[in-house]
């Protein structure tokens, strides 16, 4: 055993404190095994829930982010959508006083500006009589009789126009439809 | 996680909602509404269409569009009720050999539970192509006189349609209107005053 040369301090006066609940008759090293894996096992369990939790947060932010970006393209299509929806009416009247033959001359220069800023906005027109019926453009009101199994399914009348800008309708044109009956 | 998708699954239109950040948000569908009309039909060229589409064409087409498939649900061919319902119907039903109901489109039959199914996936799409994630899960309405047999039936539609149906909650108040709601005070109140006045008198006495 290799002699002490410490100055003043011999090895049996060296007293090592014991740690934290040892040997104080809090319970034997088991059970503080126990007790600090299950502690250990909550902190898990509240660790993969936060983390769930700020996953999911991520995901909707990053959802969000991509939804605005889609929002503020598609805005500009809304815009023209609503603004045209509450001229419609005025220009559906128009056209039909147009159809009877009612209207003074100066209004018909005012159909066709308002025609003019339509086509500015980018509206296309929806529903022409000989057209296949599209569920996705057109809406049936009615069924007329069909010559031949070749105009079954056409527009046969275009009862009020649509309209749409891009791939957004924005009114289905009513319309009515060839039906043949084959016998 | 996936989000959950709460679908209202109504006799006329259907609706869709999330939760996000702790608050409900409905959904648009593909046709940028927020109501889908609980209609599918089978066109002349063999496709299937859903909701607004559906219901557009239907004129045309009537022995191949179902509408209001909640009323017959989890009912039997022979109740009273759907006999009355199956006469202002445009299209075909019949008895199954289980005593069931199967309605037809184009040849074909089907349950009202695969109708119902095919409403159902219509919103589960939309709400995936909305939302950009996969939707496995949902949670789906239903009123409160709904018996047992139909709430499992739309819990099998749901199930038809890919969705792991988590809950049928029940719509505890019934759509009434506000003129309703006034008669039924006033008749309580009216009932509860009388009842006052007969106690009142009995002491009285």
């Amino acid at each position: 055993m290799a002699e002490w040369k410490g100055d003043d301090i011999a090895p049996e006066d060296i007293v090592i404190e014991p740690e934290h609940g040892e040997d104080r008759g809090e319970g034997k090293p088991e059970e503080k095994i126990a007790k600090m894996r299950e502690e250990l096992k909550v902190c898990r369990q509240e660790k993969q829930e936060y983390m769930d939790g700020w996953q999911r947060a991520k995901a909707d932010y990053v959802n969000a982010l991509k939804r605005f970006g889609e929002d503020s393209k598609s805005a500009e299509v809304r815009g023209k959508v609503k603004a045209v929806e509450t001229l419609l009416p005025a220009f559906d009247a128009l056209e039909r006083s147009k159809e009877h033959g009612e209207l003074p001359e100066g209004f018909t220069a005012i159909a066709k500006q308002l025609e003019g800023a339509f086509a500015a906005l980018g509206l296309e027109e929806v529903g022409k009589v000989g057209e296949q019926f599209n569920p996705a453009l057109h809406e049936a009101l009615g069924q007329d009789a069909a010559d031949s199994a070749e105009t079954d399914g056409t527009i046969t009348a275009v009862l009020e126009k649509g309209w749409r800008v891009g791939e957004t309708v924005i009114r289905p044109a009513k319309v009515r439809v060839g039906h043949f009956a084959s016998e | 996680m996936a989000k959950i998708l709460g679908i209202d699954l109504g006799t006329t239109n259907s609706a869709m909602a999330i939760v996000e950040g702790g608050e409900p948000r409905v959904l648009e569908n593909a046709e940028g509404a927020r109501t889908t009309p609980s209609i599918v039909a089978i066109g002349k060229t063999g496709e299937r269409v859903v909701g607004t589409l559906a219901k557009r064409q239907s004129v045309t087409n009537p022995l191949n569009t179902i509408f209001q498939i909640k009323r017959f649900i989890g009912h039997s061919f022979d109740e009273p009720a759907v006999q009355k319902d199956k006469a202002s119907v445009p299209f075909e039903m019949h008895k199954t050999e289980s005593g069931g109901i199967e309605v037809k489109m184009t040849e074909k039959w089907y349950r009202p539970e695969e109708i119902s199914a095919m409403i159902l996936g219509k919103m589960k799409a939309d709400a995936e192509a909305k939302l950009g994630e996969k939707i496995t899960q949902a949670v789906i309405t239903v009123p409160a006189y709904f018996n047992d047999d139909q709430r499992s039936a739309t819990k099998a539609a749901g199930q038809i349609a890919g969705l792991e149906v988590l809950r049928i909650i029940t719509n505890r108040r019934p759509r009434r209107s506000r003129m309703d709601l006034i008669k039924r005070r006033m008749r309580r109140s009216r009932s509860s005053t009388s009842a006052a006045a007969r106690s009142t008198s009995r002491y009285s006495k």
